[in-house]
C-alpha cells in the first residue's frame, strides 16, 4: 500500500496499475499472531469478514474454518441511503437490518481491515456494540487504524496472501481525511474489546489484535 | 416428368452434451425473455438466462444461471454456477462456482464454494459438509468430558494474555 504523504519512494513488491491503482505486499504481524492463536484451540471456526468477498480469502480462511461471512460493508453503507439518523432512524435499528444474524451465531474471529478508518464514531461505536451480541468470548477482532491524516476514498482491497502476508490494492489518487481514532477513542468505542496485540506499520497503519471480553 | 433432384443443404443438428459416461444429458433453458414466478423441480440440468422468482428444486442435476439470468429464488442443485444474479440461498450437493461476472446475495451452503476474481457476494458460506467427509482419526473411546472443562470445542481463543495486553483507551 503506498502512502502519498509518506516518502516519494517506491515502497517494495508494490505494483502500479491502471487508473492509479497499486498494490503492495504488506507484513502483517497482527495476522500471524491471529492464525497462531486460532491453531493453538485447533477447532471449526465461524469469521466474519468486513470487506468485500474473494476467493483467494475464502479459499485461505476455510483452512480454519467451514464458515465464513462476507458482508463487504463499506459499499452497503454507501448504497444504504433510504433510511438515516437523520430520518430518525437509530443507528442500532441500522446495524440490526443490515446486519441480521440469529441469536445462536457466535463469530470467533472479526476481520475488519481497515474500514473503521471510514466509518464516523456514531457509526464505529454502534457497529461494535452490534457486533459484540454475536461475538463468542474470546473472540478476536482485527483491524488496521490509519495513523496519518488523509487516507484513500475508499479503503483498500485486501487479499491474505500467507500467514503473514497480506496484499493491498489502494488507490492513492484521490485522498479523504482520516480520523485519526486513538487508543482512547478505541476504548470508547469497543469497551467489550481489548488490545492483545499493536504493531505500526511504515505506511502510518497501526495493527491491531483485540480479543472480546463478553461473556 | 423431368424430376430434377433438389440440392440438399446440410441442415443444423443438434447434439445434447453426454455426461462423462457417455450418457445423453436433458438440460433446459429458460431463454432470455422467459419469466417464471413458482417452484421449478426436475430431472434434467438446467440454464437460467432469463427471470425466475420462487424455489429452484433440482437436487440430482447442474443448474447454471447465465450472464443474462435474474434469479430471486432459493436454489438447489447438484452443482450451481452462477453467471448472471441470484438474490437467495444457494445450496449445491457438490459445488457452488459463482464466476466472475456473478453477483449473489444470500447464504451458500456447500462442500466446495468458488468466487472467481470478480464476482461479487454478500451472505454467508457454510462448507461443512466438506470437513465432515474428511476422515478424522478417533477420538479415544474412554475420553470422557467433565462438564465445565474446557475442550477443543469450548476453548477461548485467548489462550494466554501478553504482557503487552493493554487497555485499548
Amino acid at each position: 500500500m503506498k502512502w502519498p504523504l509518506r516518502s516519494p519512494e517506491i515502497p517494495p513488491a508494490s505494483s502500479q496499475e491502471d487508473g492509479g491503482e497499486l498494490t503492495v505486499s504488506q507484513t502483517s504481524k497482527a495476522l500471524n499472531t491471529l492464525l497462531y492463536r486460532l491453531k493453538a484451540a485447533n477447532r471449526d471456526y465461524r469469521f466474519l469478514d468486513l470487506g468485500p468477498a474473494s476467493g483467494q480469502k475464502l479459499e485461505f480462511l476455510s483452512q480454519y474454518g467451514t464458515k465464513v461471512h462476507f458482508e463487504d460493508l463499506y459499499r452497503t453503507l454507501n448504497s444504504f441511503d433510504y433510511l438515516s439518523p437523520e430520518d430518525g432512524v437509530s443507528y442500532d435499528s441500522i446495524f440490526r437490518y443490515l446486519l441480521p444474524y440469529q441469536r445462536s451465531i457466535q463469530f470467533d474471529v472479526i476481520l475488519g481491515w481497515d474500514l473503521l478508518n471510514y466509518l464516523r464514531p456514531e457509526e464505529f461505536k454502534h457497529l461494535m456494540r452490534h457486533l459484540t451480541r454475536f461475538c463468542r468470548p474470546g473472540a478476536l477482532l482485527f483491524a488496521l487504524i490509519s495513523t496519518q491524516k488523509t487516507i484513500p476514498e475508499q479503503p483498500a482491497s485486501i487479499e491474505i496472501v500467507g500467514p503473514e502476508t497480506l496484499s493491498c490494492k489502494t488507490n492513492p489518487r484521490i485522498m479523504r481525511k482520516c480520523p485519526q481514532y486513538q487508543e482512547t477513542d478505541l476504548g470508547r468505542f469497543m469497551p467489550n474489546f481489548r488490545v492483545l496485540n499493536s504493531f505500526l506499520l511504515r505506511n502510518g497503519f497501526k495493527e491491531y489484535l483485540f480479543a472480546c471480553d463478553r461473556g | 416428368m423431368w424430376k430434377r433432384e433438389e440440392e440438399k443443404t446440410p441442415q443444423p443438428t443438434y447434439n445434447p452434451p453426454k455426461t462423462p459416461s457417455g450418457d445423453l444429458k436433458e438440460r433446459a433453458t429458460i431463454g432470455a425473455s422467459i419469466f417464471v414466478k413458482g417452484d421449478l423441480t426436475g430431472e434434467e440440468d438446467l440454464i437460467v438466462q432469463g427471470r425466475v422468482e420462487g424455489t429452484i428444486r433440482l437436487s440430482q442435476n447442474n443448474v447454471t444461471v447465465g450472464g443474462r439470468g435474474r434469479v430471486k429464488a432459493d436454489v438447489r442443485a447438484r452443482i450451481i454456477s452462477v453467471e448472471g444474479q441470484v438474490e437467495g440461498n444457494l445450496y449445491g450437493e457438490e459445488k457452488i462456482v459463482i464466476r466472475k461476472s456473478g453477483r449473489v446475495k444470500g447464504n451458500l451452503v456447500a462442500p466446495c464454494v468458488s468466487l472467481e476474481e470478480g464476482s461479487t457476494f454478500k451472505g454467508s458460506i457454510d462448507m461443512e459438509a466438506a470437513k465432515t467427509e474428511v476422515k478424522k482419526p478417533e477420538a479415544p473411546k474412554s475420553r470422557s468430558v467433565t462438564p465445565g472443562a474446557v475442550t477443543a470445542d469450548n476453548m477461548p481463543l485467548e489462550l494466554n494474555t501478553d504482557s503487552t495486553g493493554s487497555r485499548g483507551k
